[in-house]
C-alpha cells in the first residue's frame, strides 16, 4: 500500500475493472466514475490524488471535465488516457492541466510508470 | 365507392371520344328497328329460343276433331253438353256450326263460336255475321288467320277491330279474356310447348259415345274444329313440318291459359333498348382499346343473347335481338377502325417526330466517328440498283474515289471478307472495307482510307464497336436481302435504337443517382442530356447539343483534341469508365466521367458530370467510420492487453483471476459484437443514396451552419457543444437539411431579444441536438391540421420539419417539437450514436 489515491474515470465499465485491479495490485487506493459530472462530484467529497481520466463519456467528457477542475482548489494531477489520435489536441490537453496523455492500447507497465511519474511531480 | 366515382371521367371521356360512331350506329339501328326488316331474324332467334325454352306440353287445351259435323243441328248440342258435363271449361268452335251449339246452356258464356273475319283491300277487317240459329246464347269472336312474318307464323291477334266495334279473336275469348283484358295489346307470340304433339286430340264422336275419359276434357278449353283445313309454318319446325290451323289456335289458347304470354317489346321500349345497349357499347369499345374490342363485343353479344332468353323466360318480352347484336357488332367496328385510324396517326407523328429528332437520316454526319478513329475520309454505301453501291453516308470520300470493281455490290471479293471482321480490299494499299451487319445479315460496307502511314491495326475493337452504330445507317431490309426500305422506316428504326439508347441511359442514371448526365451515339447526336448537364455544359461555355463527343470532352476538361479522342477511344474499346477533372467548371469541384453504354450493339457513350463534393461527403463518412471503427478496438484491444497483463501475474489470487477472465471475455465478446454491427454499415457501399445512413459528425454540421448564418440573425445565439462527440447514424443530407430549417425555424419564430440556445448533449447511445427560444408558435387548430394531413404548412422549414419526424424513426431516432402559440419554442433530435 503506497497511499496514494487514484480516481479512474472512465465510462466503459470492463476497462474502469481491470485498470483498478492493475493499480489494486500496485497498492494504490481506487476511485472510479462512470463521467465527468459524477467525477467532479466525487472529488468534492474525496481527497484523490491522481486522475486517470478517459476522454470520450457521455454526460462531461473529459476535456469538459479537465476544464472544470481546473477551477477547483486542490487540482490532482491527471494523465489522459486517449483512443483518439495525437497532435492538436495532445497539446490542448496537456495546456489544459493534464500531465500525460497516452494513446490506447497502453502496456500495464508503461501506465504504472506514468501514473508514478505523474505523483511524484503533482499537478 | 371512390373506384366509382373516380371511373366516371374515364367513362365519359370514353363516350366523348365514341360519341360520333355511337350517333351514326344509334341512326341506323332505329331505322332497322322501325322498318321491322330484322322481323325474320328476331324470329328465327324467337323459334329457336322457344325451342330451347319450351320442351315440356302444357294440358289446359283439347281439340276436339269434328268429325260427322254434318249430321245435324241436335249433334253440336249434343258434343257441346257432353263436353261441358265432362267438365270442359269452355267450348269454342273454330267454324260456324250448321245448327244450334248450346240446346239446354242457351246463353252460357261457355260456348264460343268463330265468325270468320277477314282483312279487306282496305286493310280494315270485316267479319262474317252470324247465322240466325246461332244468335241465342253463344259468344261469338273473330277466327282470324295468324300474320304471317316471312312465311312463319308466330303471333296471333287478341282483337280485331271492326268499323264500329273491337271483338276478340277466337283464341282470347276461348282463353276467356275480355276486350279490356286485350285491349292493351294487339297480337302476341305463340309458345308452342311440346312441338307438334303438344296439345291433346279427341273425336267428336268418341266424345259422344263416352269413349274419352272425362281427365281429358276436365279443366281444359275444349277447341272443336275441323283439323287439315289450312297447314301453317310455325315455329315447331319452320324448314319442313307444318301444323294445322286448329292446332296453331290451340297452342295460341294454350299460351294465352299459361299466363307466360311472350309480348312484342312496344316500340318506345325497344328504341330505349336499343340507346342503352350502344351507350353502354360505346363506351365500353372505347375504353378496351381496339386490341380488345373484338373479344368486348363478342362478350356484350353473348350477354344480349342471354338477356334475350331471360327475358323471354321470366317475364314475356321479346326484345329487338337482332338490332341490338347489331348495333354492338357495328359500334365495335366502327371504333375499332376510328381507333385503329387514330393510332396510325399517332404513329404517324411519332415517325415524324422522330424524323425531325434524329436529323436526316440520310446524310448522317460521320466526323464524330472520323474523330473518334483517326481517319478523315470515309464513306457508307449500300447495295443498290442494278448491283451497284449507293452512297449512305460520306466524309471527304465519294464512291467515285473507289475502284470501280468496289462499287459493285456483287463483287466476289465482298462475299469473301469476314462477317465480323476488318478487311484489307482487294485494290489499294490503303483502302479498308468492313461489312456493316444489322441482324446477322449484310446491309452495307463501310470504306476508311486512312492517312498515309497510319496504321489501323491496333484499332479493331473500336473499328467493330463503330460498326455496330454504322450498320443502322444503310437502308436495305436484311429481311429482304438489302433492298431499300422506305425513308420513314429508316427513320423509324434510326429512332427505336435512340430509344432503346434513352432507355439505357435513364436505367443507368437511375442505377448511379447521377442528376448531371447524358448519351451521345457515335456519331456524336445528343440523345438524351438531364437538364443539370446542360446547364454545367452551357456554363462551360459551350453548346450542350451541338459539340460533338471530342468537343464535349474537350470544353469541360480543358485538354486538347487527340487527348479528348484518346479517352473516349479507352472508354469504347476498353468498355470501361474514364474519370477526368471538368476543369471548365472550377470553382465546382467536378469530374466528367465517360462510359460505353452496356447495350449490345454499343451503340452510345454516356457523358456524367460527378459532384466531387458528393464524393468527398461520402469519403468523409468513411473517414469517420474508421476514426470510430479505430477508437472503439482500441478501447477493447486496451481491454485484452490489461487483462492478459493481469492473468500472467503469478501473485494475483484466485478470485481475481477469475474476475478477470470473466473480464477478458466480456471485452472479446464485445469487440465481436461491434465488427459485426459495423460491417453492415452502407458506408462500403461505393453509391450512396440519399436515405442511406452514414456516420456523421453533428458536432461539425452543427458548428458549420451556425457558422452558415442560418442562425446568426437571431439576436443571441448560445451553442453549447462538447468539443469531442462519436458521430451519428443519419443521412448526411437529410440530416443538415432537418438541422437548417430548425435553426431557421427557431430564428424565424423567437420574439426579438430571445436568444437561440443550442445544445449538444451525450447518451449512453444516443446524442441529442436541443434547440430552443422563446417565440411565436402554431396554433393548436394548425398544429391539428398539419398532424392530420388536412393542409400542409406554408414556411418551407415547417415542411421540412414535420417531414422529418415521419423520417427519424427510420434512422433509429426520435424527433420531438414542442411549439405552442406562445412560449418556449423547444425542437429537441436525439439519433444514435455510431459503435
Amino acid at each position: 500500500m503506497n497511499g496514494n489515491r487514484i480516481l479512474i474515470v472512465d465510462d466503459d465499465e470492463i476497462l474502469r475493472d481491470l485498470l483498478a485491479m492493475h493499480l489494486e495490485i500496485e497498492g494504490y487506493d481506487v476511485l472510479a466514475a462512470p463521467d465527468g459530472q459524477e467525477a467532479l462530484a466525487l472529488l468534492g467529497r474525496e481527497p484523490v490524488d491522481l486522475v486517470l481520466l478517459d476522454l470520450m463519456m457521455p454526460v462531461m467528457d473529459g476535456v469538459r471535465f479537465i476544464e472544470a477542475l481546473s477551477e477547483a482548489p486542490h487540482r490532482p494531477a491527471v494523465v489522459v488516457l486517449s483512443a483518439a489520435g495525437h497532435g492538436e489536441r495532445e497539446r490542448s490537453l496537456k495546456q489544459a492541466g493534464a500531465r500525460f496523455v497516452i494513446r490506447k492500447p497502453i502496456e500495464p507497465a508503461e501506465l504504472l510508470r506514468c501514473v508514478g511519474s505523474a505523483l511524484a511531480h503533482g499537478a | 365507392m371512390n373506384g366509382g366515382l373516380n371511373g366516371l371521367p374515364a367513362v365519359t371521356a370514353s363516350l366523348r371520344a365514341s360519341g360520333p360512331a355511337a350517333a351514326m350506329t344509334l341512326l341506323v339501328v332505329l331505322g332497322i328497328l322501325w322498318s321491322g326488316a330484322f322481323q325474320s331474324l328476331n324470329g328465327a332467334l324467337y323459334d329457336r329460343a322457344m325451342r330451347t325454352l319450351d320442351r315440356q306440353p302444357e294440358r289446359n287445351v283439347v281439340i276436339v276433331e269434328a268429325d260427322g259435323g254434318d249430321g245435324g243441328a241436335p249433334e253440336w248440342t249434343a258434343l257441346t253438353e257432353a263436353l261441358l258435363s265432362s267438365g270442359a271449361s269452355r267450348v269454342a268452335f273454330d267454324f260456324v256450326p250448321d245448327g244450334p251449339v248450346g240446346s239446354g246452356v242457351e246463353g252460357s258464356p261457355d260456348v264460343i263460336v268463330g265468325l270468320p273475319a277477314t282483312r279487306g283491300s282496305g286493310g280494315g277487317w270485316r267479319m262474317a255475321d252470324a247465322p240466325d240459329h246461332l244468335v241465342e246464347g253463344v259468344l261469338f269472336a273473330a277466327a282470324v288467320l295468324p300474320p304471317a312474318q316471312y312465311g312463319v307464323h308466330r303471333t296471333q291477334h287478341l282483337t280485331v277491330p271492326l268499323a264500329d266495334t273491337v271483338i276478340p279473336s277466337l283464341e282470347a275469348a276461348a282463353a276467356g279474356m275480355t276486350i279490356a283484358d286485350s285491349a292493351s295489346r294487339p297480337a302476341f307470340y305463340v309458345r308452342f310447348p311440346g312441338g307438334a304433339d303438344g296439345v291433346a286430340r279427341v273425336s267428336a264422336s268418341d266424345v259422344m259415345a263416352g269413349r274419352v275419359p272425362p281427365a281429358l276434357i276436365e279443366n281444359r278449353v275444349a277447341l272443336v274444329g275441323r283439323s287439315g283445313a289450312t297447314g301453317l309454318t310455325t315455329p315447331i319446325d319452320p324448314w319442313e313440318l307444318s301444323v294445322d290451323l286448329l292446332e296453331f289456335r290451340a297452342f295460341a289458347v294454350q299460351t294465352l291459359l299459361s299466363g307466360r304470354v311472350p309480348w312484342q317489346l312496344p316500340p318506345a321500349l325497344a328504341t330505349a333498348f336499343a340507346v342503352a345497349a350502344i351507350l353502354i357499347g360505346a363506351a365500353l369499345y372505347g375504353s378496351v382499346g381496339p386490341r380488345h374490342s373484338v373479344v368486348a363485343a363478342a362478350a356484350v353479344t353473348s350477354g344480349l343473347l342471354v338477356a334475350g332468353l331471360l327475358a323471354l323466360g321470366a317475364g314475356g318480352a321479346v326484345l329487338p335481338v337482332g338490332e341490338l347484336i347489331l348495333s354492338q357488332v357495328m359500334l365495335s367496328l366502327v371504333i375499332w377502325r376510328r381507333q385503329e385510324a387514330g393510332q396510325d396517326a399517332e404513329l404517324a407523328r411519332i415517325t415524324r417526330t422522330i424524323e425531325a429528332e434524329a436529323g436526316e437520316p440520310e446524310q448522317p454526319d460521320l466526323r464524330g466517328v472520323a474523330t473518334l478513329l483517326g481517319v478523315q475520309r470515309m464513306l457508307v454505301a449500300e447495295p443498290g440498283d442494278e448491283g451497284r453501291l449507293r452512297e449512305v453516308a460520306q466524309l471527304d470520300l465519294a464512291l467515285h474515289d473507289l475502284p470501280e470493281p468496289l462499287r459493285s455490290s456483287r463483287n466476289p471479293a465482298f462475299d469473301r471478307m469476314e462477317s465480323d471482321s476488318v478487311s484489307t480490299a482487294a485494290e489499294g494499299e490503303d483502302l479498308r472495307v468492313v461489312p456493316l451487319l444489322r441482324e446477322g445479315r449484310r446491309v452495307g460496307y463501310w470504306f476508311m482510307r486512312p492517312a498515309a502511314g497510319e496504321s489501323l491495326a491496333t484499332r479493331t475493337t473500336l473499328i467493330e464497336t463503330l460498326a455496330a452504330s454504322l450498320a443502322v445507317l444503310p437502308g436495305g431490309s436484311p429481311e429482304r436481302g438489302g433492298g431499300a426500305d422506305k425513308p420513314v422506316d429508316r427513320a423509324l428504326r434510326a429512332g427505336l435504337g435512340a430509344l432503346r439508347l434513352r432507355l439505357d441511359m435513364l436505367q443507368l442514371v437511375l442505377d448511379r443517382g447521377s442528376a448531371a448526365a447524358s448519351v451521345r451515339d457515335l456519331f456524336g447526336r445528343e440523345v438524351l442530356a438531364s437538364a443539370r448537364f446542360r446547364e454545367l455544359v452551357e456554363a462551360a461555355g459551350a453548346a450542350a447539343s451541338a459539340t460533338d463527343p471530342v468537343d464535349l470532352v474537350r470544353s469541360l476538361t480543358g485538354v486538347g483534341a487527340d487527348r479528348a479522342a484518346a479517352l473516349l477511344r479507352f472508354a469504347i474499346v476498353e468498355g470501361r469508365r474514364v474519370s477526368v477533372p471538368a476543369n471548365a467548371l472550377r470553382p465546382q469541384r467536378m469530374a466528367l466521367r465517360i462510359a460505353p453504354l452496356p447495350v449490345s450493339s454499343g451503340t452510345g457513350l454516356l457523358f456524367e458530370l460527378a459532384d466531387l463534393a458528393e464524393a468527398a461527403r461520402s469519403a468523409n463518412a468513411r473517414r469517420l467510420l474508421a476514426e470510430q471503427v479505430d477508437f472503439l478496438l482500441r478501447n477493447d484491444l486496451e481491454a485484452v492487453t490489461l487483462a492478459a497483463s493481469l492473468a500472467a501475474r503469478p501473485d494475483l489470487s484466485q478470485d481475481r483471476r477469475e474476475k478477470v477472465l470473466a473480464r477478458l471475455e466480456d471485452a472479446v465478446a464485445r469487440a465481436k459484437a461491434r465488427l459485426s454491427v459495423l460491417g453492415e454499415s452502407p458506408v462500403s457501399n461505393v453509391v450512396a443514396e440519399d436515405d442511406d445512413i452514414f456516420p456523421v459528425d453533428l458536432v461539425e454540421t452543427l458548428t458549420r451552419l451556425a457558422a452558415e448564418g442560418v442562425a446568426d440573425e437571431a439576436e443571441d445565439l448560445v451553442i453549447h457543444v462538447p468539443a469531442i462527440m462519436p458521430p451519428v447514424l443519419a443521412p448526411p443530407r437529410a440530416l443538415e437539411d432537418l438541422l437548417r430549417s430548425v435553426l431557421r425555424y427557431l430564428r424565424d419564430r423567437g420574439t426579438p431579444g430571445a436568444p437561440l440556445r443550442i445544445g449538444l448533449r451525450e447518451g449512453n447511445a444516443t446524442a441529442s441536438v436541443e434547440a430552443e427560444t422563446e417565440g411565436m408558435g402554431i396554433s393548436e387548430f394548425r398544429l391539428a391540421a398539419y398532424l392530420a394531413g388536412d393542409r400542409e404548412p406554408e414556411s418551407p422549414e415547417l415542411r421540412t420539419i414535420f417531414a422529418a419526424a415521419e423520417l427519424v424513426p427510420a434512422w433509429g431516432g426520435t424527433f420531438e417539437a414542442s411549439i405552442p402559440p406562445v412560449g418556449r419554442q423547444r425542437l429537441v433530435l436525439t439519433l444514435k450514436k455510431l459503435g
